[in-house]
C-alpha cells in the first residue's frame, strides 16, 4: 500500500468509527432514555435557558436521564395528574437536589413524591425546581416568576452555602432577558463529550488527585478568604430571610434544610481526596475555610427557621446512618442517600402539605 | 482491568504490544509478559497478586521437582499431590468456606439443631477458578509426562498469568501454547495481526453490543422476579440465555484476538453451541476448554465409560456435578450441573432414537433444554429458580420488566438468535483484511466503543467463577 492510500485509508476508517460512534450513542441515549435521534443537546448546562421568566430549566427538553417536563419542572409530565388537583411541594435548591448521579427517577424529590404518596391521604405533587449550580437568588427570583403559578403549598429549599464563596462578587439573579433562545440543532456533536466524559471515568482516582494536587499548588487565583468571611454568611442569611419571605409571598409554607457533605471526618485519605476535589470549585478559599462556612452557615439557617418559625431539616442523622454510601461525590447523592434526604424531609413535608384541615 | 475498558483498549494494550514488540529477546518477552499480566490482575486488588504469585511458584517448583524423578517413582507422586493439595485448599478456601458453613448450618437447622455459623468476610480472588485449572493442569500433565515441566520461571510465570486468558479462560494447557511461548523471541508481529484486531473487534462486538445491551433487560427483571408474567419470565430467560453466551463467547475471543497480537494462538472455546443437537454435543461446543479439562482430568481418570453403563453414568453425574460447583459456590450450581448430567445420561440412554429425529427438533429442543437449565444458573435460590419455571410453562399476569425500549430487546435479541444459531462463529469467518472488512470492523469498533463510553464497562458475567 502506497502511503498515500494509506493515509486515505486510515481517513476513511477514523471517519467509519467516529460516525458509528456518534450514531451508536444517539440509539443508546433513544433506548436508554428514550432521547429522540435527533435531539441536540450535548449537555447538562444546555438545559437552562434564560429568557423573560429569567434563569430556569427549558422546558421539554432532555439530555440523557435528565428530563425537564413541559413545565420546565426536572421529572414526570404535570397533565397526568393535573386533574386530581394535587397539592403541590416544590422543591428547590441546586445541582445536589437537581440530581446528577441517582439513577432516573431517584432523585431525592421523586423519592420524597413516594414517600408522601403512602403518607398522605391526599394527591400530592412534588416537583424538582432545583438546576445544577442554582443560587439562592435565582431561587427566589425563579420562585416568583415560575413558581407562584403553580400555588405550592410547600416550598423545600436544600441549599448550597458556599457558593456565596465562590465568586468575588456575591451570587445573583440573572436579570430576565426578552429572546427565548433556540434550542440546539440536530446536528450537535454528542460524541465528543461523552468520550471525555468516558476517559475522565476511566482515570484511576489516584491520578485524578494527583492532578488536582498539581493543580492547587499553584492556585490561579488569590486566596481572598482565608478565614470564614462574616459578611459572606450575612449575605446568605438575608437572601435566606428573602426566601422565606418570598415563599409565604406565594402562599407556600418554606421548610429549610441544612446542607450535609460526606467530609465530616477530613482525616481519612479517601475525605482529603474528596476534599480537594471539592476545593478546586471554589479556589477563592481553603478547604479548612469551605468546611468551617459550611458549618456556620448551617447556624445561620437554623437561626433563620427559628425566627421565622419555620421547619427546619438537617438530614445529617439519616446519613450518617447510610454512610458514604450516601454521596457519589463530595456532596451529590447516590440513589440511596437521596433515599436518606427523602426520609429526613418526608415528616416536616407531610405535615405541612398533608394537613386536610384547609 | 477489564477488556470492554478505555484504560485498557488506550492505555494498556497499545503500551503492553509495543513494549512486547520492541524487546529483542525471548527472556525479556517473557519478563514483560508476566508484569503486564500481574498489572492487569493486580488492577482490581494488588493483594490478588500475592495469591497468583504463590501459585505459581508452588506449580513450578513441582515441576522442576518431577525433572529429578523419573516416570512412576514415588517421589514423583509426592510432586503431584502436595501442590495439587495446596492449589486446591486455596480455592477451596476463598471459595467454597462460607458455602461449606452456610450448608452446615442449613443441616443443622433442618435436623432441628441449629448451629449458629458465623460466615466469613473472605473476598473472593478474580479468576482464581481459572488460573487454580492452569497451574493443576500443568502439574497433571507434567506427572503423566504428557509434558516436559519448563526450567524457566519467567516462561511458566507468562503462562499462568497471560493476561489475555487469566481471568475468565479459556482455560489453556500448558502444551497448547508451550510452541509458540518458546518461539516468543522471533515471532512475527505482522503475521497474525490482522486476526487477532478482527477477532477483537468480533468479541468486543458480542460483549458490547450484544450481551450488554440485553444485560439492561435481564438484570432488572432477575432482579424484580415477582413481578414477571409469564411474556416478561421468558424474555429474561432468553435474554440471559442469549447475555451469557454472547457474554463469555466475546470474552473468549477477545482473549483469542489478544493471544494472536502477541503471536500466542489460544484455542477455540465456544463453537456456536446453541446449535449443537443434542447434550454431548453441546459440551463440545461450550466452554471447550473446561468440558475437556473435566473430561481429561476427571471423567476418564474416574474410568469415563470404559466399565460399562452404570458405572459410565456415575461418571458422568460425578463429572457434571463438579462442573456445576467448579461455576460457583451454591447449591443451585451444583443442581445446574446434576440437570446436564441427567441431559447426557438420558442423552446416551435414548440416543438412537434422539438422533432419528429431524435436525431442526434436535436442535430446538436442545435449545429449550439449556435454556431451563440457565434458569437455576442464574438463579439466587432454589425458589426463585422454580418460580420462574412456573411462570415459564404456566401463563401468569405480571410484567415485562425491562431499563431499555423494548424494541431495542427485541432487535436485539432476534441478533443474537441469528447469530448463534444461524450464523458463523469467530473462528470459521474469514479474517483477512479486505477494503469492505475494514470499513466493518471500523464500524464495530466505533459501536462498541460509544457503548463502552456511555456506560462504564460491565464486568464479563464469567469473572465470578
Amino acid at each position: 500500500m502506497t502511503p498515500s492510500r494509506f493515509v486515505l485509508w486510515g481517513l476513511v476508517c477514523v471517519s467509519c468509527i467516529a460516525a458509528a460512534f456518534e450514531g451508536t450513542i444517539r440509539v443508546d441515549d433513544w433506548a436508554q432514555h428514550g432521547v429522540p435521534f435527533t435531539s441536540g443537546y450535548t449537555s447538562l448546562g444546555q438545559l437552562i435557558i434564560r429568557d423573560r421568566l429569567g434563569m430556569h430549566p427549558r422546558p421539554s427538553s432532555q439530555f440523557r436521564q435528565f428530563r425537564i417536563n413541559s413545565l420546565g419542572y426536572r421529572g414526570e409530565e404535570w397533565a397526568d395528574t393535573a386533574r386530581a388537583q394535587p397539592r403541590v411541594v416544590l422543591t428547590m435548591g441546586a445541582s445536589e437536589t437537581f440530581g446528577l448521579y441517582e439513577s432516573a427517577g431517584k432523585e431525592w424529590p421523586r423519592q420524597l413524591q413516594d414517600s408522601l404518596t403512602t403518607t398522605c391521604a391526599m394527591p400530592v405533587r412534588v416537583l424538582n425546581g432545583a438546576f445544577a449550580g442554582m443560587s439562592l437568588p435565582t431561587v427566589t427570583a425563579d420562585l416568583l416568576a415560575r413558581g407562584r403559578t403553580l400555588r405550592p403549598r410547600v416550598v423545600v429549599y436544600y441549599p448550597t452555602p458556599v457558593q456565596y464563596i465562590e465568586g468575588v462578587a456575591l451570587p445573583s439573579a440573572p436579570a430576565p432577558t426578552a429572546d427565548s433562545p433556540p434550542p440546539p440543532p440536530w446536528w450537535r456533536l454528542r460524541g465528543p463529550s461523552r468520550l471525555r466524559d468516558g476517559i475522565k471515568a476511566s482515570v484511576p482516582e489516584l491520578v485524578l488527585d494527583l492532578l488536582r494536587r498539581a493543580d492547587t499548588a499553584e492556585p490561579t487565583s488569590p486566596v481572598i478568604f482565608p478565614v470564614v468571611p462574616e459578611d459572606r454568611l450575612n449575605a446568605f442569611e438575608a437572601d435566606l430571610r428573602r426566601l422565606v419571605g418570598a415563599s409565604r409571598g406565594v402562599g407556600a409554607i418554606p421548610v429549610l434544610m441544612a446542607h450535609r457533605h460526606r467530609l465530616s471526618d477530613t482525616l481519612s485519605v479517601e475525605n482529603r481526596r474528596w476534599l480537594r476535589a471539592w476545593s478546586r470549585f471554589y479556589p477563592l478559599a481553603t478547604g479548612d475555610v469551605l468546611l468551617a462556612f459550611e458549618l456556620r452557615a448551617i447556624d445561620r439557617i437554623r437561626l433563620v427557621a427559628r425566627d421565622s418559625g419555620v421547619a427546619f431539616v438537617d438530614p445529617a442523622a439519616r446519613l450518617s446512618a447510610t454512610g458514604p454510601a450516601a454521596f457519589a461525590d463530595f456532596s451529590h447523592f447516590t440513589d440511596r442517600g437521596a433515599a436518606a434526604m427523602a426520609g429526613a424531609t418526608v415528616g416536616a413535608v407531610a405535615a405541612a402539605a398533608c394537613d386536610p384541615g384547609d | 482491568m477489564l477488556f470492554n475498558s478505555l484504560e485498557f483498549i488506550f492505555a494498556f494494550l497499545p503500551l503492553t504490544y509495543a513494549v512486547f514488540w520492541l524487546l529483542p529477546s525471548t527472556q525479556l518477552r517473557y519478563v514483560w509478559l508476566t508484569l503486564a499480566g500481574y498489572v492487569f490482575y493486580g488492577w482490581w486488588d494488588p493483594r490478588f497478586c500475592l495469591l497468583m504469585a504463590f501459585s505459581t511458584v508452588v506449580s513450578y517448583v513441582a515441576g522442576l521437582g518431577m525433572l529429578r524423578h523419573p516416570l512412576g517413582s514415588p517421589g514423583r507422586k509426592r510432586f503431584l499431590v502436595i501442590p495439587i493439595t495446596i492449589d486446591l485448599c486455596l480455592l477451596a478456601f476463598f471459595k467454597y468456606t462460607n458455602f461449606a458453613l452456610d450448608t452446615v448450618q442449613g443441616v443443622t437447622t433442618l435436623l432441628g439443631v441449629p448451629v449458629m455459623v458465623p460466615h466469613l468476610d473472605i473476598i473472593l480472588p478474580i479468576g482464581i477458578s481459572f488460573y487454580t485449572f492452569h497451574t493443576i493442569s500443568y502439574i497433571v500433565d507434567a506427572y503423566r509426562g504428557t509434558i516436559t515441566p519448563t526450567r524457566n520461571l519467567w516462561e511458566f510465570a507468562t503462562y499462568v498469568s497471560l493476561f489475555s486468558q487469566l481471568v475468565a479462560g479459556p482455560i489453556v494447557r500448558f502444551r497448547q501454547i508451550e510452541a509458540d511461548l518458546e518461539a516468543i523471541g522471533g515471532s512475527s508481529r505482522t503475521r497474525w495481526m490482522s486476526r487477532g484486531l478482527s477477532f477483537f473487534c468480533i468479541g468486543l462486538v458480542e460483549k458490547v453490543l450484544i450481551a450488554d445491551t440485553l444485560a439492561a433487560m435481564v438484570d432488572p427483571s432477575f432482579a424484580r422476579w415477582t413481578e414477571l408474567s409469564s411474556a416478561g419470565a421468558w424474555l429474561a430467560v432468553l435474554g440471559y440465555s442469549f447475555q451469557l453466551l454472547f457474554d463469555f463467547s466475546g470474552y473468549s475471543t477477545m482473549a483469542v484476538g489478544l493471544g494472536y497480537l502477541f503471536a500466542i494462538r489460544i484455542p477455540q472455546n465456544f463453537n456456536s453451541p446453541y446449535q449443537a443437537l443434542n447434550p454431548s454435543d453441546f459440551w463440545e461446543r461450550w466452554h471447550i476448554s473446561l468440558s475437556s479439562c473435566l473430561r481429561d482430568y476427571l471423567y476418564i481418570p474416574l474410568g469415563g465409560n470404559r466399565g460399562g453403563a452404570w458405572p459410565t453414568y456415575r461418571n458422568l453425574m460425578l463429572t457434571m456435578l463438579f462442573g456445576g460447583l467448579w461455576h460457583g459456590a451454591s447449591w443451585t450450581f451444583v443442581f445446574w450441573g446434576f440437570y446436564h448430567g441427567v441431559l447426557l445420561c438420558a442423552y446416551r440412554l435414548c440416543r438412537g432414537w434422539w438422533d432419528a429425529r429431524p435436525r431442526v427438533l434436535q436442535q430446538a429442543a436442545m435449545f429449550m433444554a439449556v435454556v431451563f437449565g440457565w434458569v437455576f444458573f442464574r438463579a439466587t435460590s432454589f425458589g426463585m429458580a422454580v418460580a420462574i419455571c412456573r411462570k415459564l410453562l404456566v401463563p401468569t399476569d405480571g410484567l415485562v420488566v425491562t431499563d431499555i425500549q423494548l424494541p431495542m430487546v427485541l432487535g436485539t435479541m432476534l441478533l443474537a438468535a441469528w447469530w448463534s444459531m444461524r450464523g458463523p462463529n469467530a473462528f470459521v469467518m474469514e479474517h483477512v483484511i479486505t477494503p469492505r472488512r475494514r470499513l466493518t470492523l471500523s464500524v464495530a469498533f466505533g459501536a462498541g466503543l460509544a457503548l463502552i463510553v456511555t456506560a462504564r464497562p460491565s464486568p464479563f458475567l464469567y469473572f465470578q467463577f
